[in-house]
């Protein structure tokens, strides 16, 4: 079992591959805070749940995803907007945090 | 699947007349292919026996030095299944290794990304290197013409200048110096019919001190190719940088041609730092590598198409500085469980 998703697959995300076992599941935590960080400007909200990542998305619709992959496509689905990281708003967005 | 370990696939390109077949006859007569399954898209030109075994339906012979070569018709990714199938069958000699000779027109993109991603080959392959021929003679125009050209040069791990003693001694300056600017990862070496060179024995893990191009800052070429390099001094907060790079990925992979770079994580210096490499929007599994890296942070090439690279540094920097503030507000405070906290 995939020590970091917990799929019953011998699919690993790449973001597991470098990490010591005792260091996922922090490090799983982070991504959560993030990914969450990344996502809010589309309105979409993320928090870790058990071994996968629970997203709300603007209007209170929720889903589930096991990794970053999956994270960013129901980002796509939930949200208000799609964040591209090279996007001149977003950017600003995201360099407008480092003040706060 | 298989607990054997991943037979290592090394991968031969460049464009039409390069001299891709030439090093195979040279490397098999040499016997540097032994243990070698080679897949060749027509391999009518090589010195192999061909009455000694067919694979379902597809061409194969041995070399002298008992190396399996066969034909594929394009489809590289069945081609190898059913090499691998053969092979755990015992019905034909058990290679340790495989090495892909793709078409002289063929874009190698899709098959690196099939090796690292396809479920059924990425428990049984491993990537090895990528080794693109350069015609000094003709790769000037070839390049104006041929934007699959561009991309076997993109894909490269090692970049093997060819007929180096027909060429123009400044025209191959400059070539090398567009070469450069389109692929500044790779190592490069020339060479003449003569030359023993095995670029497969290669160490490609080098560090940016030892790159034989120079890797400009920023770089525009033709085709719409450009390179910039990432950098960032300290250990790298590893989830700021996965979110990040797969947010990148998941928009802009198409146009995300290769990454490749060391970097050093934070928490698991004691380590080493790991090789960060991807190929389009497919990254390869992050190993720990036991050289040293130059720098202590990370220093990532990233070789992109249609995009400006300089919003690839700015967007990269502003994200580890998110990691950075975040660091100073909470990195003692984070749970080290795997509690639930939604």
């Amino acid at each position: 079992m995939c020590g970091f998703c917990g799929s019953f697959t011998e699919h690993r995300h790449w973001s597991a591959g470098p990490l010591t076992a005792a260091r996922q599941g922090a490090v799983r935590l982070r991504i959560a805070r993030t990914a969450g960080e990344l996502a809010a400007p589309a309105g979409v909200r993320l928090t870790a749940w058990r071994d996968r990542f629970q997203l709300t998305g603007p209007t209170g619709k929720r889903e589930l995803a096991t990794d970053l992959a999956g994270i960013w496509r129901a980002v796509d689905r939930l949200g208000r907007v799609m964040p591209d990281p090279l996007d001149e708003t977003f950017l600003s967005h995201l360099e407008g945090m480092l003040d706060k | 699947m298989t607990s054997e370990v991943a037979l290592t696939v090394d991968v031969l390109t460049g464009f039409l007349g390069a001299g891709k077949t030439s090093l195979v006859r040279r490397l098999a007569e040499a016997g540097a292919l032994a243990d070698t399954a080679v897949l060749v898209n027509e391999y009518a030109d090589l010195p192999v026996d061909q009455t000694l075994m067919g694979i379902s339906g597809i061409k194969a012979g041995t070399f002298a030095d008992g190396c399996l070569c066969c034909a594929t018709d394009g489809d590289a990714r069945s081609s190898l299944l059913q090499l691998l199938e053969r092979r755990a069958a015992g019905a034909v000699p058990r290679f340790t290794r495989i090495l892909v000779e793709t078409s002289g027109i063929a874009d190698p993109g899709s098959l690196l990304a099939t090796l690292i991603a396809d479920p059924m080959l990425r428990p049984r392959l491993r990537l090895g290197r990528v080794v693109t021929l350069v015609d000094l003679c003709h790769a000037t125009a070839t390049l104006a013409e041929h934007p699959e050209a561009a991309a076997q040069i993109v894909a490269a791990d090692i970049l093997l200048f060819t007929k180096a003693d027909m060429a123009d001694e400044d025209e191959t300056s400059a070539l090398i110096a567009a070469v450069g600017a389109i692929n500044p990862i790779a190592r490069t070496h020339e060479c003449s019919p003569h030359d023993d060179i095995n670029p497969f024995n290669l160490e490609i893990h080098q560090t940016t001190g030892e790159r034989t191009l120079p890797a400009p800052p920023h770089h525009e070429h033709r085709h719409g190719i450009g390179s910039t390099t990432l950098r960032w001094p300290a250990p790298v907060d590893w989830a700021v940088f996965a979110s990040w790079l797969s947010l990148l990925l998941h928009r802009h992979g198409h146009k995300i041609l290769r990454m490749k770079g060391t970097m050093t994580i934070a928490g698991e210096e004691q380590h080493g730092p790991v090789v960060i490499q991807s190929v389009r929007h497919v990254v390869h599994m992050p190993e720990h590598i036991s050289a040293l890296a130059e720098s202590a942070g990370a220093e990532i090439v990233v070789i992109a198409r249609e995009i400006d690279t300089a919003l690839i540094r700015r967007s990269f920097e502003a994200a580890l500085g998110l990691a950075q503030r975040n660091s100073r507000c909470e990195e003692d405070h984070l749970p080290e469980n795997d509690a639930a906290i939604a």
